[in-house]
């Protein structure tokens, strides 16, 4: 029987839905008709996560420069929509438990995650895209899928790992090669699964995806792009832990000086440290 | 003529084309001898990169490594080779990439020694 990404997904336990809280917020923030006061409610019903949330809001991640006390307050300067992005990161990372350390350290795999969501920020930010914030969230989830793989079929991951480190190929390649797709679409297939938006599942879907980004969402591209950064500031790994090439006509695409890429890095050096407080502490 | 970063723009040099914004508003106009004054105005848009006429060492660029221990710098190399080596780094976007990196994972590679 042929293995499929959305098969892998429905024989992982306890990944199937994220907490009803997000989908409260969610619902709340595409309401228009809904007020700060009562997305703030919900929110406020979660001691944890509000914490959380006031706790990145306060950071140099947004860097304001007065303290932000209440979640309405939060709401009011950052917007609905970015606080749900927020949510929607921190309530992930809290999902995969349980993974053989032998396998990946979460650690470290959390770490290249940041690393490649702020590296997607920085760019949409210097691209002038709105709601910069999404595609934080984008870059923190790109690799999920591996998590999934890593669960649902360990032992041949455990051999895939050896013959990545080995220097035989590049990890996914060598899990397109086994399963006849590799974890990009284990990712979408389980953001699917959430009901995230189809710019969020697409661009995580696509980022070792080799084709033509010139028609493709600027999300694809950005992601893409990210990922390699990631890799080659070697903060953090998901595994293997080579510098994946980078899609002919994709940095075009993209738009932006080569130059850039110092003050990209810079950033990203800048704001890791923060970022890894923020959202690994307690994991 | 050649592109050069903005730290390394200098007055007295003269722009080979017009330097636009973001949203293509010209800035400075192509011929004009940068002054103390346009770099102001230049760091203050966000200005990555301009194009200056003529070539030469005053304006070639290349990785700050020249101060580097040689022994270190050779092993920074080839710690950097192994890493981008399923990359093009012929390509320019990998190339500045690949500067970049051994330049941060020397100086990293420095403190440790």
């Amino acid at each position: 029987m042929a293995e499929t990404p959305k098969g892998l997904v429905d024989a992982t336990p306890g990944i199937a839905s994220l907490p009803v809280i997000f989908y409260q917020v969610n619902e709340a923030v595409n309401d228009p008709e809904t007020s700060f006061g009562e997305i703030a409610s919900i929110v406020n019903g979660d001691a944890a996560l509000c914490a959380r949330l006031l706790k990145i809001v306060n950071s140099s991640f947004y860097g304001f420069p007065s303290t932000i006390e209440t979640i309405t307050h939060a709401i009011t300067i950052i917007g609905t929509a970015q606080l749900r992005d927020l949510m929607l990161a921190t309530t992930v990372m809290t999902k995969f438990k349980g993974i053989r350390s032998n396998l990946v350290n979460m650690d470290s795999f959390w770490r290249h995650s940041i690393a490649c969501g702020l590296a997607a920020r920085i760019i949409a930010t210097l691209r002038q895209e709105s709601n910069a914030d999404r595609f934080y969230v984008m870059g923190l989830l790109h690799d999920v899928g591996r998590l999934i793989l890593f669960m649902a079929i360990p032992d041949r991951m455990e051999s895939l790992l050896t013959r990545c480190l080995s220097g035989e190929n590049l990890l996914h390649l060598l899990e397109r090669d086994m399963l006849g797709f590799d974890h990009s679409e284990v990712g979408e297939a389980l953001l699917k699964t959430w009901n995230l938006p189809p710019r969020l599942t697409e661009a995580v879907g696509n980022h070792h995806n080799p084709g033509d980004f010139s028609k493709q969402p600027v999300e694809n591209v950005i992601i893409h792009t990210a990922d390699i950064i990631a890799n080659a500031m070697q903060l953090g790994s998901s595994g293997g832990g080579a510098v994946p090439p980078i899609a002919p006509g994709a940095w075009e695409e993209i738009g932006l000086p080569t130059s850039k890429l110092s003050d990209i890095l810079n950033q990203v050096a800048a704001q890791f440290t923060d970022a890894i407080q923020m959202f690994v502490e307690e994991s | 003529m050649s592109t050069i970063k903005l730290k390394n723009l200098k007055p007295g040099m003269v722009l080979a084309d017009d330097v636009r914004d973001l949203k293509g508003r010209v800035l400075l106009a192509r011929g004009e001898t940068i002054d103390a004054k346009h770099l102001k105005i230049l760091k203050a848009w966000g200005i990555a990169e301009v194009t200056v006429k003529g070539t030469g060492p005053q304006v070639a660029e290349a990785p700050d490594t020249h101060h580097a221990d040689a022994k270190l710098l050779k092993k920074t190399e080839a710690e950097l080779t192994e890493l981008f080596r399923y990359a093009d780094v012929q390509d320019p976007m990998m190339r500045e990439l690949y500067n970049q990196c051994l330049d941060r994972k020397l100086k990293l590679n420095e403190a440790d020694s």
